[in-house]
């Protein structure tokens, strides 16, 4: 993987000559990554308008400096869990939409992919670990989460951070035990 | 032709060459700065008037009687005087030191209309202003209990005139508008809204922040009652601007701040304030800042404010016709009269991306709501890109940023 400082002093006359654009010559690659790409083409739980009834939780988040809004999903279900016999809550379905960046979207996407089916407690972690992985490069450790490795460049990019975190804060919010929001179905 | 081209093209080299940033680059790409209306660079005569004042002349101003003081009081009150030459104020009681606009505009809010204003009194502002003439006149109706009004603004980005009209009542107080807009370069007929809001006795503050950069602003002749300016939006330092007044106004007004320096007198049972401008100006300016507005002030005299717009004009109208060559790509803000800001939206495109990929290739551009973000809704959006061009920016830069931006359109479309 190609990574490059993101600036450099150099001293130079003040003419303006423009190079040809060449995608693999500038570290972008490495920020958008094809998964990253293609998760934004085609974003995993992206539904419009978004389900509501019974189960289903919604909450809206936005980031109105750089105008990410996205509204996130979450049919909860309660199943019992065979060890202590008490009904665990369980991430049955997710969904999202809203008007975001790549980045924003794509981590939405794989949340709502790597999350779904998991218990209301491993998902809390797990929203936990990749906010602490974005901002302050923690490792990844829950298994579940290796695919969002992927937004490991944007510890370069502290004004994308919250593009990827957006999301799982809003899960978070979803899932704690006074919810900030509740949305409507969009 | 030719001849005329290549002459022009000299002369944008001859300006390039004032402003050493120019020389930088950034992921390895000459860096092109298209983000003037954020914050302008500073040309060499700037930063010079500033070292030399620090290395030479540093000294408290006003109050000492030795010579340093002497000479830092003279760069500084000379730098309130060409400011005031400059904008056409009558005199230089008339120009008031600020951080900012912004600063400014909250001064106005809170020594000039709080003290007169009773509930149910109304304040108009335009639909395309900056959060800094938006939030002063909020807190001062959560303080007051008056109400604020808005002028539309139209598809296009211009302002409601026939509205306008319509909105000024007998219970109007103020009428607060911005000059050119920051988000989508419009310039408003500031002139006739003046005249307008006489007629009906309205006090009238122009904020004119990104106007100070672009066109030869006369106070006297707009007919405003305040105008504000920012040092750093048109080739100055940060943390200076100014307040422009019309001295009767500014004569019967209470202070802003209290402190040093704006009084005449000081005793526990009772003070008395200094004249204008001091009286608005409390504590230790910034000194360092008002030298290099000052110095700025020189700069764009020097350049000419004529030759400046004929060349920002054109690369608006070039900027124009390049961009929209890109398939998906809608300009937000068309208004017939604008200053070369360019807000614009690309299909598939998020704003946010648009302006990482563009950064990986030299170029600094804004993304986002651009402080104006009634404004940036009101065209039913979250948020623009904005590319704004200053005096140093070239064809050639416009040129190479159009494969910047169709390989952003190619990544993510």
């Amino acid at each position: 993987m190609k990574s490059k400082a993101l600036s450099r002093h150099s001293s130079r006359p003040a003419t303006c000559s423009a190079e040809p654009v060449d995608s693999a010559d500038t570290g972008l690659d490495a920020i958008y990554q094809q998964q990253i790409l293609q998760h934004n083409r085609q974003p995993v739980g992206f539904q419009k308008p978004l389900p509501h009834g019974s189960g289903w939780q919604q909450l809206h988040a936005s980031n109105p400096l750089c105008g990410d809004e996205i509204v996130l999903a979450v049919k909860m279900h309660r199943s019992a869990s065979a060890a202590a016999g008490k009904p665990e809550p369980i991430l049955q379905e997710l969904g999202f939409n809203g008007d975001s960046c790549a980045i924003c979207t794509a981590s939405a996407s794989l949340l709502c992919q790597q999350l779904q089916g998991l218990s209301s407690q491993r998902a809390t972690a797990m929203a936990q670990q990749f906010i602490a992985f974005v901002l302050c490069q923690q490792p990844l450790t829950d298994e579940r989460l290796q695919p969002l490795a992927i937004f490991a460049q944007l510890h370069q990019l502290p004004n994308r951070h919250h593009c990827a975190t957006l999301a799982w804060q809003a899960l978070q919010d979803l899932l704690g035990s006074h919810p900030q929001q509740t949305g409507t179905g969009t | 032709m030719s001849a005329v081209i290549r002459e022009c093209d000299q002369q944008v080299q001859r300006w390039r060459a004032d402003f050493p940033i120019l020389t930088r680059q950034v992921h390895g790409r000459p860096l092109v700065y298209f983000d003037s209306a954020a914050t302008a660079q500073r040309p060499r005569q700037v930063l010079q008037a500033m070292d030399d004042y620090y290395r030479q002349h540093n000294a408290n101003v006003h109050r000492g009687v030795h010579s340093l003081s002497g000479e830092a009081t003279d760069l500084f009150e000379s730098a309130r005087n060409k400011l005031a030459a400059h904008i056409n104020a009558r005199n230089a009681r008339e120009v008031i030191f600020t951080r900012g606009s912004t600063e400014a505009i909250n001064l106005v809010a809170q020594a000039y209309l709080r003290p007169l204003l009773q509930a149910g009194d109304e304040i108009l502002i335009s639909h395309m202003e900056h959060h800094s003439n938006i939030v002063p006149w909020q807190m001062l109706r959560a303080q007051t209990g008056a109400v604020l009004k808005v002028i539309p603004v139209t598809d296009v980005g211009e302002l409601d005139l026939q509205a306008l009209r319509q909105l000024i009542s007998p219970r109007t107080r103020m009428l607060g508008l911005v000059h050119v807009s920051n988000a989508i370069g419009t310039i408003n007929p500031v002139r006739e809204v003046c005249k307008l809001a006489r007629q009906h006795g309205v006090t009238t503050i122009i904020d004119g922040a990104q106007a100070m950069p672009h066109l030869a602003v006369d106070v006297q002749d707009i007919g405003c009652d305040f105008y504000t300016m920012s040092g750093h939006k048109m080739y100055g330092p940060t943390g200076i601007g100014a307040l422009y007044g019309r001295e009767a106004l500014l004569e019967a007004m209470p202070p802003w701040q209290g402190g040093g320096e704006m009084i005449r007198s000081v005793s526990f049972a009772t003070t008395t304030w200094n004249d204008l401008p001091a009286k608005f100006e409390a504590g230790t300016p910034n000194i360092a800042g008002a030298i290099g507005l000052g110095a700025a002030v020189d700069y764009i005299r020097a350049v000419g404010l004529d030759a400046i717009a004929a060349h920002e004009q054109g690369l608006l109208q070039y900027a124009t016709e390049k961009l929209l060559q890109i398939d998906g790509l809608k300009i937000i803000g068309e208004a017939s009269n604008k200053v070369s800001v360019l807000s614009f939206v690309i299909d598939g495109v998020h704003p946010h991306d648009l302006g990482t990929i563009v950064d990986h290739h030299g170029f600094a551009i804004r993304t986002g709501h651009h402080c104006t973000m009634p404004l940036i809704k009101r065209f039913g959006l979250p948020a623009t890109a904005r590319a704004s061009l200053a005096l140093y920016n070239t064809r050639h830069e416009i040129e190479s940023f159009i494969p910047a931006l169709q390989q952003a359109c190619d990544m993510l479309r």
